[in-house]
């Protein structure tokens, strides 16, 4: 095969010479060592914050294998038992998605700058940001106080964290909608409502839908673990069978949870790629 | 059907020693510099200059979706779109009795065709129903009909996505349409069409105005479709009127003076060489023969 090179040129003028190379951008001399240097510093602190031990893992290995063993062989026995409670579970994801997005819908708009003025959008962002920062373990314990042990006290939970990252999401994909189709609307005469309904809505409606069914998946994974402090649903039958060393069950309703996840997430995916 | 039978009532256009100043971080930029214009009722009128002449901002200011400097007025039928650098508070009414028709389309392109142009209805329906997106029949029909005068009936239920472009600007028309407007602007309608679609375009437009009645105001980047389209042409040249009067009038020089000196301004003659010199070019001929 004949392969034509392009030769370069003896004399290459100035105004092109100086722009042969990528112009250096971001860091550069002294600020890029110093940066590097905090990074380093930064890690090293947080390895004994952390008592990283790796030498203790490898000496430990024993015991993990131990433990390991002791899941094996799953008791299944209970199966019914705790496929009941995995369906309690979703159910909580359920419900605490639904409300979460019913929520975000509002919130979203108007946490977003190019809809809301900043006194609007500015405070209901940091409200948004004050129910994302607080994980949902951590709302879980107080709504258990509230309303007390069981489900509803994991939808609360789940619904307000949700509505902080769903709202924020919600906002970033208003923020990055074509202004165009919004104009067309306004300028026949439509209100601010009709901007909305007919000029964003429909740009922003697919990933709306993604982020949501992506948001009941994790929903289901978190709704196992809110259990645990007792938020009903299967993390409750979870803590209660490894708070007693029954290990085997354990086992067990850890396979069923890794069933219904990966199902969710499968079913889910494919409603995803049909919404787009 | 109430909407679709009542004439229509044509708008005139006054636009009075109006000015447009962008600042942006590095300067100042005049894209439009005390314009007065006056447009009788059923005018249709082509405007035209090179890019960034300041087309865009006066049409965009006559819909009352830009606001221009102090010291100006816009009047559009007699009433009062923006006075001083402000716009009137009952703008969005104002707004309803005009139609606009983007170059891009400005349609949700996931809504069907229909919806889309029933949208130009959404100014005259109660809210819950804008927002439950519920259309009367009479008002379905409305949108039908204005689909079936710009010839995309057939594409009605399609997704505007998937239109061509010429399609999805007639859509844009018959939303304009179903406004019922005393005065259409097109913002460059024609300038990302390909040839057959400009044709139908610009005829659509013709139409409206020669059967509904309506002033018709349209900015087009070619001189030759405002020759074939329209009798009277308004010029502007960085911000400033260059030229307002009829087709007829515009001769070689004239366009020169409207494009010319774009040419210096963009680096001496030689630039002359690298870009297609439209007006100065043109040949006289063709340019009786296009009228």
């Amino acid at each position: 095969m004949h392969v034509l090179t392009l030769p370069l040129p003896q004399h290459i003028p100035e105004a092109i010479a100086s722009r042969m190379s990528a112009p250096r951008r971001g860091f550069t001399g002294w600020t890029r060592w110093i940066l590097l240097a905090c990074f380093t510093a930064l890690m090293i602190w947080a390895w004994f914050g952390a008592e990283m031990r790796p030498v203790e893992l490898a000496l430990n290995t024993g015991n993990i294998a131990k433990l390991t063993s002791d899941f094996f062989p799953a008791d299944f026995h209970d199966w019914r038992f705790y496929a009941k409670e995995m369906v309690v579970t979703v159910h909580i994801a359920l419900w605490g998605t639904f409300l979460a997005v019913l929520a975000a819908i509002p919130l979203g708009l108007l946490s977003s700058a190019n809809l809301a003025p900043w006194w609007i959008h500015q405070p209901v962002r940091r409200l948004m940001d004050a129910a994302r920062a607080i994980n949902e373990l951590i709302f879980a314990l107080l709504f258990i106080v509230a309303v007390g042990l069981g489900p509803f006290a994991g939808v609360l939970a789940l619904f307000v964290h949700t509505t902080g990252i769903l709202a924020k999401l919600f906002s970033e994909v208003v923020e990055a909608i074509d202004p165009r189709p919004v104009e067309g609307v306004r300028a026949t005469g439509g209100s601010h409502l009709a901007e909305i309904c007919y000029g964003v809505i429909p740009q922003v409606l697919p990933l709306w839908v993604s982020y949501s069914l992506y948001r009941f998946e994790s929903n289901v994974r978190s709704a196992t673990v809110i259990g645990i402090v007792g938020a009903g649903g299967i993390g409750m039958v979870l803590h209660d069978l490894m708070a007693s060393f029954m290990y085997g069950p354990a086992c067990a309703v850890l396979a069923i949870i890794v069933i219904t996840v990966v199902a969710i997430d499968l079913i889910s995916a494919q409603v995803r790629r049909a919404m787009i | 059907m109430p909407i679709a039978a009542s004439p229509i009532q044509a708008s005139a256009v006054s636009v009075r020693s109006v000015s447009r100043t962008f600042r942006s971080g590095s300067g100042v930029r005049h894209a439009l510099r005390d314009v007065s214009i006056e447009i009788a009722p059923g005018e249709m009128v082509a405007l035209i200059g090179p890019s960034g002449s300041g087309k865009s901002t006066l049409l965009r200011s006559l819909a009352g979706l830009l606001t221009t400097d102090a010291g100006g007025t816009i009047t559009v039928g007699g009433r009062t779109v923006q006075a001083d650098g402000r716009l009137a508070s009952d703008v969005r009414a104002i707004r309803s009795g005009i139609g606009v028709v983007f170059q891009q389309f400005n349609l949700a392109e996931r809504l069907p065709v229909v919806t889309n142009v029933c949208v130009g209805m959404v100014s005259r329906i109660p809210a819950w129903r804008v927002v439950a997106g519920r259309f009367t029949p009479a008002e379905r029909f409305a949108a039908l009909q204005a689909l079936d005068r710009v010839g995309i009936l057939e594409q009605a239920w399609q997704r505007s996505g998937t239109l061509s472009g010429g399609q999805q600007q007639r859509a844009a028309i018959a939303r304009a349409l179903v406004q019922r407007p005393g005065l259409i602007l097109g913002d460059e309608p024609i300038a990302s069409l390909d040839p057959g679609s400009c044709r139908l375009v610009m005829e659509a437009f013709a139409r409206i105005n020669r059967e509904d009645g309506a002033t018709v105001v349209v900015s087009l980047h070619q001189i030759d479709w405002a020759m074939r389209f329209c009798r009277r042409v308004i010029a502007l040249r960085a911000g400033r009127l260059v030229y307002d009067g009829p087709t007829a009038g515009l001769d070689a020089a004239t366009l020169r003076s409207v494009y010319g000196g774009e040419f210096h301004a963009a680096g001496g003659d030689d630039a002359t060489a690298l870009r297609p010199a439209v007006p100065a070019e043109l040949p006289e001929p063709e340019l009786v023969a296009a009228t």
